[in-house]
């Protein structure tokens, strides 16, 4: 009964522990997805002198082809929901030049996990701002990652 | 109704008053030895321990309901071994020895001179498997909560409180709110689509009106800070500013056509 009551008690300490280890995995992905897509995009309006057209959720941008990866920009981001390029978009009474947001779709739903989204805020702007700096909170408490405000 | 423990204990170079020790006593049987006599045989062979001469070796050999165990006298000390116990050479007090022989982990808990009975002494081990068991219901139970429980919900500066209304306010409130919105015609300007019935079509258009993306929501009337809102399930409150404004996620809709309010064939 006492090891059955020290795994208990392993077990109830260490799933918070492997829960936080999990989310900063997935913030750091994250993270590290929005900033390489953004230079893929930025790279692309440098030659081109515009952004690419807005797209649905998932689905790729043509233009991009051979600056992105397809299966990643594709697959279900890791706290759900796909990755999106807005154009002209606006969030919260704002319209951006260009962003890149995660957005539920029906085969990718996209829970709100505020934990998450401060993990998300802190990794790229390093503040508590949720309509500041890149990182912001879009229209359906969606993140948005501003690439040009 | 005696239910009293009792003991079979063996002196081993031992005279049978427990006054001396020596080679020369042979082993010598005692059977129906009570607690309170087997505390009495300890505490004089601890009395004994310091005095016995080698090359005696003296010791009592109980047999109990916990198991055997053998109480030695070695170099003025009393030592206790047992195998039910996994215990060699512990050195402790005629008490403890008593206790351990009992089953019992803390000499405190010894009926000692009062009860001296398996049943009474079997009791705090209950307490403790039903303390154990409650620890182990406990802790897994906080697990389960902890992978079960419901996402937080957002802050209030995210989602204001609100009050949700009764079916035949919520009603009229719907009906109110009823109708066709847009935040404007151009590309990635939003529509919002809402239903008597709390359905709700919220889309974002692409080139020439098309729609880029559409999410299906349902709406629950409320109110919030005095004023009549819709709370849509995506943690998003509709507030009405007049009878042609709407706010939702702070972007400002304009209604852009009556609801229809005859049914169409």
């Amino acid at each position: 009964m006492v090891v059955v009551l020290i795994i208990s008690v392993l077990a109830m300490v260490s799933v918070p522990a492997i829960d936080r280890v999990k989310r900063r995995a997935k913030t750091a992905v994250i993270v590290g997805d929005f900033r390489t897509f953004a230079a893929a995009f930025d790279g692309y309006a440098q030659e081109a002198g515009t952004w690419p057209a807005d797209s649905g959720a998932g689905v790729f941008p043509a233009v991009m082809a051979g600056r992105l990866n397809v299966t990643t920009w594709r697959r279900t981001t890791p706290m759900g929901g796909k990755y999106n390029w807005e154009s002209n978009r606006v969030h919260f009474g704002v319209r951006y030049r260009a962003a890149i947001s995660i957005t539920a779709t029906a085969a990718a739903p996209l829970v709100f996990d505020l934990t998450q989204l401060q993990e998300l805020e802190q990794a790229i702007d390093s503040t508590f701002d949720w309509y500041g700096g890149s990182f912001h909170l879009g229209s359906g408490n969606i993140p948005l990652f501003i690439v040009q405000p | 109704m005696s239910d009293e423990t009792v003991f079979a204990v063996t002196f081993h170079q031992l005279a049978p008053d427990l006054k001396r020790a020596g080679a020369e006593f042979s082993d010598f049987d005692r059977s129906g030895v009570t607690l309170d006599q087997l505390h009495g045989l300890i505490e004089r062979l601890t009395v004994l321990a310091p005095i016995v001469q080698y090359p005696a070796e003296p010791e009592l050999r109980i047999v109990g309901p916990q198991g055997r165990f053998l109480v030695q006298a070695r170099n003025g000390e009393i030592l206790v071994s047992s195998w039910s116990t996994r215990t060699a050479g512990a050195k402790l007090s005629p008490k403890q020895i008593v206790a351990m022989i009992m089953g019992l982990e803390e000499a405190g808990e010894l009926p000692l001179g009062q009860v001296g009975n398996a049943t009474t002494a079997s009791l705090p081990r209950r307490w403790k498997l039903l303390i154990l068991a409650l620890a182990v219901a406990g802790s897994n139970g906080v697990t389960a909560w902890y992978l079960t429980r419901p996402p937080p919900p957002p802050p209030r500066e995210l989602f204001p409180e609100h009050r949700l209304l009764a079916p035949e306010q919520a009603a009229r409130v719907l009906t109110e709110f009823a109708g066709d919105f847009e935040t404007g015609a151009g590309e990635g300007d939003r529509g919002l689509t809402i239903s008597p019935d709390g359905s709700v079509r919220w889309i974002v258009r692409g080139a020439g009106r098309s729609i880029t993306e559409e999410t299906k929501l349902h709406a629950r009337a409320a109110e919030s800070g005095g004023l009549l809102v819709l709370v849509t399930d995506n943690f998003g409150m509709i507030e009405m500013k007049d009878p042609v404004t709407v706010v939702y996620f702070r972007d400002t809709y304009r209604r852009q056509k009556k609801p229809d309010s005859k049914p169409t064939r």
